[in-house]
């Protein structure tokens, strides 16, 4: 009896004993999380503008287009690709392209004949930069992937204000064939997206990268850009990879919007 | 030499826990890469150590017999999260370089050896010294390997460039394996064997056997 009693004495005591120390365990990350959480947030918020001048550096055209960067003003935000409309519920900080593309619940299946970037699913949100100075509009950053000849290209592709003058385009990553493929990182090709149009006055999406057409149209012009010959196939890729992105199942509603004036 | 003493500095050569107790190796390889991050990671395992050496001794009496290794884990993962937190919050560019070994204190094996082996049986003041002499014993291995590794694969001393590159002009070419981990592997076997032979020498007293092992 007494040692029955003895031992369920015990056991009530080690779950107490337990449950104490665990208890004061959760209470102490608790406090540390919530007293050190406004540094840390701090310190993200620096990295990030870091990153973010970064990339505003390196994209191709940004500079010309605004002379000291310095004044610029940076803001990242989540849009809904099929509405076009900001998502402000989602923290761009906290928000990954590559696994909202890879999720069920956050991405969709693209059908065979619209997957012009052949990545078979796109996520439904998608993270614009936006340029600002002084407040007024100056540039929207897009980011576009896809599969090239040998590799997935990842890049970014700078808009004027008016969401249709290409003002440069930057390839960012890629595993395409050295010394081959590999030119579409060349100044040389890049140089030749500044100024093209994307859709022309009837709203069409007219940007493209072609060899040669047998009968262009006489508008072509402002709207083609020429491929690298030698590596068609990594350079037309990223011409069809634009075309998805800046289209109507990518960023197409959005620049619509940004047409219609959404960001004034 | 009293108990405090000998607390402090055993662990320091004599019973040091990663070339003696080979505790804590999987850490002293990954974070060696750089005497900052080898000073850091020291410190902070040193300080996690103290801690959990000085809340599981004051709770000795108190923790149960048949949860206690539990409970000395979810000590040690709460400090292991606050040190982390403090770390990212104060030390951000060195909380990045450490990534995830931080978090990965909670695994090493020394801190637990500690606790079971020392602070459940031992009062507060030796176990606080054990916890600094373990710790510094292990920032002491850490620092040798990651000193070496950089200077030899970086040219470099906490940064402070001593052999001028070959790339930018100088004489050094860098050692490319010393930078890679297998040479923590290389470093901490020539560190076990330099600290046994010491060892062995100034022992004379031990008999032949024990000296010949």
């Amino acid at each position: 009896m007494v040692e029955t009693s003895a031992r369920k004495g015990s056991t009530l005591r080690t779950l107490g004993v337990s449950l104490a120390i665990c208890l004061g365990c959760s209470l102490l990350v608790s406090a540390a999380t919530v007293w050190l959480r406004p540094i840390r947030d701090e310190h993200r918020r620096v990295a990030r503008n870091a990153r973010l001048a970064e990339i505003l550096g390196r994209q191709p055209g940004l500079v010309e287009l605004l002379g000291d960067l310095a004044t610029a003003t940076l803001e990242e935000r989540v849009v809904d690709l099929r509405t076009g409309a900001f998502a402000p519920e989602v923290d761009p900080a906290g928000f990954d392209p590559v696994v909202a593309a890879a999720v069920p619940a956050t991405s969709q299946a693209i059908s065979a004949e619209r997957d012009l970037a052949r990545i078979q699913r796109q996520a439904l949100r998608g993270v614009v930069t936006l340029v600002r100075r002084d407040g007024a509009p100056q540039a929207i950053i897009l980011p576009f992937y896809g599969q090239g000849y040998a590799s997935i290209i990842r890049g970014s592709i700078a808009l004027a204000a008016d969401g249709n003058t290409i003002i440069g385009l930057l390839i960012s990553e890629h595993g395409e064939t050295p010394g081959i493929g590999s030119e579409i990182t060349e100044e040389e090709w890049g140089a030749l997206w500044p100024g093209k149009k994307v859709r022309d006055a009837d709203g069409r999406l007219r940007i493209h990268v072609v060899a040669e057409e047998a009968t262009p149209p006489p508008d072509d012009e402002a709207f083609h850009v020429d491929c690298i010959s030698g590596a068609t196939r990594s350079t037309e890729g990223v011409g069809q990879m634009v075309r998805f992105w800046l289209g109507d199942d990518g960023f197409g509603p959005f620049l619509a919007r940004v047409r219609e004036g959404a960001l004034r | 030499m009293n108990r405090w003493t000998t607390a402090l500095t055993r662990p320091l050569l004599n019973d040091n826990p990663v070339s003696v107790q080979l505790l804590g190796i999987c850490s002293a390889l990954a974070v060696t890469k750089t005497l900052g991050a080898s000073l850091a990671m020291g410190a902070s395992l040193t300080c996690v150590l103290i801690a959990s050496n000085a809340l599981i001794s004051l709770l000795r009496r108190v923790i149960p017999h048949a949860t206690r290794l539990v409970l000395q884990i979810t000590i040690i993962a709460s400090l292991v999260i606050v040190a982390d937190q403090v770390l990212a919050a104060f030390a951000p560019a060195m909380s990045d370089q450490l990534s995830i070994f931080v978090s990965l204190i909670i695994t090493n094996c020394i801190i637990l050896g500690r606790a079971e082996a020392f602070a459940m049986t031992h009062p507060v003041g030796e176990s606080v010294a054990d916890a600094v002499g373990n710790g510094l014993g292990y920032g002491l291995v850490l620092a040798v390997v990651g000193a070496v590794r950089e200077l030899f694969a970086r040219g470099s001393l906490l940064d402070y460039p001593l052999l001028p590159l070959a790339k930018d002009g100088g004489w050094f070419e860098p050692l490319q394996l010393v930078g890679l981990p297998p040479a923590g592997f290389f470093l901490i076997a020539l560190f076990i064997w330099i600290s046994r032979r010491v060892r062995v020498r100034r022992t004379p007293a031990a008999p032949r056997a024990e000296a010949q092992r």
